[in-house]
């Protein structure tokens, strides 16, 4: 395969392109349309010089009405003859000299005759006037002369002198005429009138003219007819041919040497095509090649792609087996999600049983306590026998007891779910255990048995702890110790661990009872299980109580150890709390005898005084017993008291209230009521914009209760049973708020 | 193998265009001369005969091709004082559209209250003048457009000076480059001026209608002028289509001259122009057309009415003494020479 160099093919094309081009330009020398156009020129220049000269012949005999043609034809020969030499001057960048002389004479011969017939003209007008006027005045003067036959005839010869000089206008009639007019000259005018002699003069001027004129129109005439200009037209025409032939030669020169290039052009560019078509197709065959080399590739290709389709297929239906397995791994899960649900839901179905049983026996609860208050209230030892007043605080005691009992039962529920609220409260100590030895001391009185405090170190006066707690643990664990003692003392001994900061207080619990083998001992604090199972039917018992009093010494920051037993020996049960910051708490000692008993009994309660409310309050209360309960303890407060039994009539009474322009200054709402509970009746006011306060009341504890009555809209929250002072501060907080508009 | 077929007829039908291309173009070559040999017939008279009553006076054409747009540049120009030196005089001043294209004086008034020797003659139908001025001194209305605006005793400007002013007009700027590509020169400004003049035509005169066959268009006395015009030899000079304005005469055939009044040098006619004894007193005859409105008469405008350079002419041309019936014969077909007035535009 031969290579081609672009830049020297090219090259090669441009030289031979431009070649063409310049000899082209070269062949167009004998331009034929302008060569035509020019031959056209000539001959209309020949034609208009033989059609004027012929123009001025009639014009001579009078046989041209006007000169508008002779005009006419004159500024034609002018342009004609101007255009032709300009022509001429710039014709060809060859030089044509020949050609110019030829035509500027040619020119020159037009101008100069140009001249000679505008004279003619001229001329020719004045003989014109003469000639035809010249017969008028004679036979004029022939009239005013008719009496003068010598006149008459020397006018009518002239006249005949006049018309044959007209026609002939030689020389020798020129001669005749010249005479007859001399003949009227010498005529002897004195003795003729006036209008006759002037007539006569007349005819001699007029004959005068015709004489003058007519011979130099002749010389103009003859002048314009000897004029050259039709040589010289000829003349040019040749010069032209020539000059046009010269061309013609040097262009067919050119278009042969054109023809030449034309044909190498040709036969370069058929060269350049073979080429081209050779190279495509070894452009093709090359193609055909790799098109085959491809084929063949590809073909591999899908060999591949078929062995890597049918591992796919495997590896898809693996994944198929995968996907199986993970949906019956999905299946189990749900299952399992589904039983945790079941076991969440029981889980719930049991706290929530807890709160109901909890509510519902708080709700006797609050009714026993309360109207116990009301005869205590009542009561005073002017109207009542000792027996009955002491009944009547027993009572109260109990209920109180049985109270914290349900507390416990819900504790223990929350403690089971990790949620036991714990209060950090600075207590008396010597209170706290003296109320458990006074709430104990009627069973060991029962059992005749000694119940007695003893400290064994200084104590501090007071202890930051939750008391009821505490109480709750030492009830617990005297309790044991009196059921499980016949005979002999119980003894709670108070002991500081150490004096240092950081120390514990220690309470122990001493018997003198039946004592515990070290097996029975490793058993007890499993939940649900006593020293021994002979031990349930002898002495009757949840197995609870150590299990709880155990896990909230240990979240008092203590605990609760078997601190020394042995069987008939006798048992010491130690509890440790931790008693909070006693750095400035005064340390104090009580001395190891049954009056430190005496000392802790339970004292009467100070009377409390209220001021009174002086305010409207409506309550929402369903259970009957409470309705009277809380509207006495009400009434004790200096309020009015309207009572409804359920949500809806709440929110009615309330806004009707509001109608009246009378609203109740608090609403005071159970929460859990018939027909429309107090969660719903409160949520209703807040809704259409009821501003007053209220404040919620209910036997749910939790403080889970709290938050949702305050999310229903409630402004404050109490609980079942009623205390009262609680209750009075809550509802005087609440009275003292401005009333918020918000809601 | 489908595309190397195809590209193989390619091939052959280039070469086959490309030599019978080449045949074809030694063929026109080898033609060419042949052609030069072949010649048009050309006849055709010098002047155009029309269906006309065969009279020496033509009637001018009832309208004329006319470039609209340069004439209206032309009528502008031809009424813009800017072309005198100082300002003062248009060309419309002296031929004014309302006085049949001349000023009603005996000589014109140029710039400076300076008066020249001739009388103004019309701009109408100026076209059909054979030559330009008495003196026949310009070919063309275009040569003639150079000759009042140099004169020192007319316009007295130079081309410089009244390109300079015209230059400086953004209108005529944009007018000029609109219409020439050489935008404002001495030559286009010729151009545009003769271009207006020769849209100032009279046609339609009674005379013209009558010779266009209309036997109502003239009174008998009208007639009776005419015949008298031909017979009294008038019209051996005052022919064609202007009535005149196509051959120059000797003022004063029969009769010399009569002295200038004042102490001027005798105007001599063409004789200034050509220095040739045969043009002494030779003046161009003058368009008789509107000859009705364009008193004072003569190259001098030396006689103020009709009835007397009818007399004058008489006289000294044709050598007779007409009585006053047969003057006012002529007289009254003079005045049937009067044509529709061009819309020229009295602008300024």
């Amino acid at each position: 395969m031969r290579r081609i160099d672009p830049w020297r093919s090219a090259g090669l094309l441009t030289v031979i392109v431009a070649t063409v081009v310049v000899l082209y330009n070269r062949s167009l020398i004998d331009d034929p349309r302008r060569h035509l156009e020019v031959l056209e020129r000539f001959r209309r220049l020949e034609q208009t010089d033989a059609l004027l000269k012929q123009e001025l012949l009639l014009a001579r005999f009078q046989l041209l009405e006007h000169y508008d043609s002779i005009v006419a034809g004159l500024g034609r020969l002018d342009a004609d003859s101007a255009d032709l030499l300009r022509f001429g001057r710039t014709s060809h960048w060859i030089d044509a000299p020949m050609l110019e002389a030829q035509l500027s004479s040619c020119r020159n011969a037009i101008e100069d005759q140009h001249g000679i017939v505008q004279q003619l003209v001229s001329a020719n007008a004045v003989l014109q006037n003469s000639v035809r006027f010249l017969p008028e005045v004679i036979t004029e003067a022939e009239m005013l002369t008719a009496h003068e036959p010598q006149v008459v005839t020397a006018l009518a010869e002239l006249l005949r002198a006049m018309l044959r000089y007209e026609h002939g206008r030689t020389i020798a009639l020129e001669v005749h005429m010249a005479e007859a007019l001399q003949a009227l000259r010498i005529v002897d005018t004195a003795h003729l009138s006036p209008p006759a002699t002037e007539a006569i003069d007349s005819c001699i001027r007029h004959a005068e003219i015709v004489l003058r004129y007519g011979t130099q129109v002749n010389q103009l005439m003859n002048s314009v007819l000897d004029s050259n200009t039709d040589e010289t037209i000829a003349l040019a025409v040749r010069a032209y041919e020539e000059h046009y032939a010269t061309l013609a030669l040097i262009a067919r020169r050119y278009r042969t040497g054109l023809a030449g290039a034309a044909l190498v052009l040709i036969v370069y560019c058929g060269t350049m095509l073979f080429q081209l078509v050779g190279t495509t197709r070894a452009l093709r065959n090359l193609t055909r090649t790799q098109e085959e080399r491809i084929s063949e590739r590809t073909a591999r290709l899908a060999d591949h792609t078929r062995l890597l389709e049918t591992s796919l297929s495997e590896l898809e239906s693996q994944t198929r087996r995968v996907e199986e397995k993970r949906s019956e791994l999905e299946l189990a899960n749900l299952q399992l999600q589904e039983a945790h649900k079941a076991a969440q839901s029981a889980t719930r179905a049991k706290s929530e049983f807890l709160a109901n049983m909890s509510h519902e026996l708080r709700t006797p609860m609050t009714a026993i306590l309360g109207f116990t208050d009301v005869l205590l209230e009542g009561a005073s030892s002017e109207n009542c026998k000792p027996e009955e007043l002491n009944a009547m605080q027993t009572i109260r005691r109990n209920g109180e007891y049985l109270l914290g009992l349900l507390n416990d039962l819900l504790d223990l529920s929350k403690i089971e779910a990790d949620k036991l609220d714990l209060e950090q409260i600075q207590c008396p100590t010597l209170d706290v255990v003296g109320s458990v030895v006074d709430l104990m001391r009627v069973r060991a009185d029962a059992k005749g048995l000694n119940l007695v405090v003893e400290c064994r170190t200084t104590i501090p006066e007071t202890i930051t702890t939750d008391p009821t707690r505490l109480k709750q643990i030492l009830v617990n664990l005297t309790g044991n110790a009196i059921k499980f003692t016949e005979t002999g003392t119980v003894r709670l001994a108070l002991a500081m661990e150490s004096t240092t900061a950081g120390g514990r207080l220690l309470i122990d619990v001493v018997d003198s009872g039946i004592g515990m083998t070290p097996e029975q001992v490793e058993r007890l604090f499993v939940p649900f299980s006593q020293a021994d199972s002979s031990m349930t039917r002898r002495f009757g018992g949840t197995g609870l109580g150590l299990t709880i009093s155990r896990r909230m010494a240990q979240m008092l920051g203590g605990d609760i150890a078997v601190h020394e037993t042995a069987p008939n020996q006798g048992s010491t049960f130690r509890l440790s709390i931790d008693p909070g910051d006693i750095a400035n708490t005064r340390m104090i000692q009580v001395a190891p005898s049954g009056a430190g008993a005496q000392g802790s009994k339970p004292t009467k309660k100070a009377k409390i005084t209220f001021d009174p409310l002086n305010a409207r309050i409506l309550l929402a209360e369903d259970g009957p017993d409470n309705q009277v309960l809380i509207r006495h303890v009400l009434k004790k407060f200096g309020a009015e008291v309207t009572v409804v039994e359920n949500g809806q009539q709440a929110v009615e009474a309330a806004n009707a209230a509001v109608a009246d322009g009378q609203p109740f200054d608090l609403i005071l709402m159970d929460m859990q009521m018939p027909v429309m509970d107090g969660y719903e009746a409160t949520r209703n006011l807040r809704a259409s914009g009821y501003p007053h306060p209220i404040v919620a009341l209910t036997a749910h504890a939790m403080a889970s209760d709290r938050e949702r009555c305050l999310q229903a809209g409630c402004d404050e929250f109490a609980t079942k049973p009623v205390d009262r002072q609680v209750l009075y501060s809550v509802i005087a907080d609440q009275l003292r708020r401005p009333a918020d508009v918000s809601g | 193998m489908q595309r190397a077929r195809s590209r193989r007829l390619i091939v052959s039908v280039f070469l086959a265009v490309a030599l019978g291309g080449l045949v074809l173009f030694l063929q026109w070559s080898g033609t060419l001369t042949a052609a030069s040999a072949a010649k048009r017939p050309h006849r055709g008279p010098l002047a155009e005969t029309a269906d006309l009553r065969n009279e020496p006076i033509q009637p001018i054409p009832l309208s004329v091709p006319v470039n609209e747009g340069l004439a209206d540049l032309g009528r502008r120009l031809f009424h813009d004082r800017r072309l005198s030196l100082d300002e003062t005089i248009s060309c419309a001043d002296c031929h004014e559209m309302a006085k049949a294209g001349q000023d009603g004086r005996r000589v014109s008034v140029g710039i400076e209250g300076k008066t020249g020797r001739r009388n103004a003659p019309t701009v109408f139908n100026s076209r059909y003048n054979f030559r330009q001025f008495w003196d026949g001194r310009a070919a063309t209305l275009e040569e003639q457009v150079d000759g009042p605006l140099q004169d020192p005793s007319e316009m007295g400007a130079t081309w410089d000076l009244v390109l300079h002013r015209l230059r400086a007009d953004a209108t005529y700027v944009a007018d000029f480059n609109a219409r020439f590509p050489d935008g404002i020169t001495a030559p286009n400004v010729r151009t545009a001026i003769a271009t207006f003049e020769r849209s100032l035509i009279t046609p339609n005169s009674r005379f013209d209608r009558w010779l266009r066959g209309d036997d109502q268009a003239l009174t008998p006395i009208e007639l009776k002028g005419y015949q008298l015009f031909k017979r009294l030899g008038c019209v051996a000079c005052h022919q064609g289509r202007n009535v005149g304005g196509n051959l120059y005469q000797h003022f004063g055939v029969l009769r010399a001259p009569p002295e200038s009044p004042t102490n001027e040098p005798v105007d001599l006619g063409r004789f200034h122009v050509t220095q040739k004894e045969v043009d002494r007193f030779k003046f161009k005859v003058p368009s008789l057309r509107n000859v009705e409105r364009t008193a004072p008469y003569f190259h001098d405008g030396s006689v103020p009415t009709l009835d007397e350079a009818v007399r004058v002419m008489l006289e000294y041309q044709v050598g007779r003494s007409g009585n006053e019936a047969e003057v006012a014969a002529i007289v009254a077909f003079l005045k049937t020479l009067t044509g529709d007035t061009p819309d020229g535009g009295e602008s300024r």
